[in-house]
């Protein structure tokens, strides 16, 4: 049901194109200087804008192309709040499997009661972008 | 300068220039008649990119479920082509023709969903207890979701390709980034159900949680308890789903049970629940307000507006707002925060609107998953 594919041809032709684009750039490019110093300016611009352009595009190219990581899967940081109902000791942990709200779980470590989780929860750290509208 | 270079016949300035002039034109033609589809393929280019970031994502949830059923609940037999069979399940929607009398046709089709939903799991996972088959349960929906997304972007897709449609194929790009969001939503949700960990819609839950902790709790309704708590002099039926195992139980049967039971001598029913945030709202923030908060396919709201219909009790809401992100993944700190703010407005709300001595229903709506009580 689910077979992905092995071989992407696309992405080879891709990666010849801008190998030759990136060498008639620099070819492009080391023409550019050498016109310049025999005194061709006007020559000398055509060709550095030709070079400037080929390794925009081919940086573009590459960029465009290269798969970006998908990070939700990555494990989130999670703190499990732990609460002693006896001396109102709290401490804070990171989540274990089998942590729930209002589970007993850990001994208190001043009165040796069972402490209750009370709360589960992840920091998510990145500032949104505020609006100012 | 290199004479290898130097030979180059672009060297001279009206040659570049023939060749800069020809290479215009060329582009003018190219565009003029093959410009709607050029665009098409940049357009085809984009949503393969994210059709191919959906199918690692159905993939890989797949992965997870598979992983997680064999782990716990210790299959003896191999279960891919099981989980395989269960992600393509349908549920037939009743005919809406005649809608008289639909609502009942739709909580029938949901119970007979969620009970064979529930049978598959164990036969899944035998050595599963009923909070892990809960949880396994949501695991293998957010899959199912996302089994879904892909195989309906890639129909339009390839229906695009097909018939090379810009309409199509454009429809479809616009419409990405809002799906690709809620399929992000969804993988993020597997992780949370896979762990047990207490997720966002369940701030709802968590309040009443927090509410009925120390009392005595009976079951109201299917996979719905309840407790009796004195607040501020009045009795509050707090009710929410049965946790700590992913459940939203039947929150509209409850009320209606307990108000049949009290004979509607209900002040008020105040409902909690955690809702969409409009783009530039903080997560976290409370809203008030009137009328039934509960989502879902709308029996449990339907049950809850005909009962307090008939019994003219007044219903409250209180919203937490949260992103479509946040809801189905690991709960966030503003939530539990926000929980301690929505007791204290619930506090209020049964101060003003109640006297000495009433009657009233706060029900915790949501996901108890993670949350027990």
């Amino acid at each position: 049901m689910l077979n992905s594919k092995p071989v992407n041809r696309t992405f080879i032709l891709l990666i010849i194109v801008v190998a030759v684009m990136l060498v008639l750039s620099l070819v492009a490019l080391y023409t550019a200087t050498e016109t310049y110093f025999q005194g061709e300016g006007k020559t000398a611009v055509y060709y550095l804008t030709l070079s400037l352009l080929g390794i925009a595009i081919s940086i573009y190219m590459l960029t465009a192309s290269r798969g970006k990581t998908i990070t939700v899967f990555e494990d989130q940081r999670l703190n499990t709040i732990l609460q002693c109902e006896k001396c109102n000791f709290k401490s804070v942990r990171e989540f274990r499997k089998g942590d729930y709200i209002f589970k007993r779980s850990d001994g208190c470590p001043k009165c040796k009661e069972k402490m209750v989780i009370t709360a589960i929860y992840r920091e998510v750290k990145e500032e949104e972008k505020e609006w100012k509208v | 300068m290199n004479p290898a270079i130097s030979q180059i016949p672009i060297g001279d300035n009206n040659t570049l220039n023939m060749i800069l002039q020809i290479a215009f034109y060329l582009f003018f033609v190219v565009f003029l008649f093959y410009g709607q589809k050029i665009q098409l393929y940049i357009s085809i280019r984009d949503v393969e990119k994210s059709l191919r970031k959906l199918r690692y994502m159905r993939d890989k949830a797949r992965e997870i479920a598979i992983q997680a059923i064999k782990e716990i609940g210790k299959p003896k037999e191999d279960i891919t082509a099981r989980v395989d069979d269960f992600l393509d399940y349908v549920s037939i929607a009743p005919v809406d023709m005649d809608p008289s009398g639909i609502v009942w046709k739709l909580e029938h089709l949901l119970n007979v969903r969620e009970s064979r939903f529930k049978e598959d799991v164990k036969l899944m996972a035998p050595e599963a207890d009923e909070t892990q088959i809960n949880n396994l349960e949501n695991v293998l929906e957010a899959t199912m979701a996302l089994n879904f997304i892909y195989k309906y972007i890639r129909h339009f897709y390839i229906l695009g390709r097909k018939t090379l449609s810009l309409y199509i194929i454009m429809q479809l790009q616009m419409l990405l980034p809002l799906i690709m969001r809620e399929a992000e939503a969804y993988t993020r949700a597997l992780k949370a159900f896979t762990m047990g960990q207490p997720i966002g819609d369940g701030v709802g839950a968590l309040v009443a949680a927090k509410l009925m902790n120390k009392y005595e709790k009976r079951e109201i309704a299917k996979d719905t308890v309840v407790a009796e708590v004195p607040i501020n002099g009045r009795i509050a039926y707090v009710l929410k789903a049965k946790g700590p195992g992913g459940n939203v139980g039947k929150p509209g049967e409850g009320i209606k049970r307990i108000l049949e039971e009290k004979k509607g001598k209900i002040s008020t029913v105040i409902m909690v629940d955690a809702g969409l945030k409009f783009e530039g709202e903080k997560v976290g923030e409370i809203a008030e307000g009137v009328g039934a908060a509960i989502g879902g396919p709308g029996v449990e709201k339907f049950k809850t507006e005909e009962i307090t219909f008939k019994y003219k009790v007044p219903v409250q809401a209180i919203i937490v707002k949260e992103d479509v992100g946040d809801a189905i993944s690991a709960m966030r700190k503003e939530l539990i925060d926000a929980a301690d703010r929505v007791i204290e407005r619930i506090k209020r709300l049964i101060n003003e609107k109640t006297k000495d001595g009433d009657a009233v229903i706060i029900a915790g709506i949501g996901n108890t998953i993670g949350i027990a009580q």
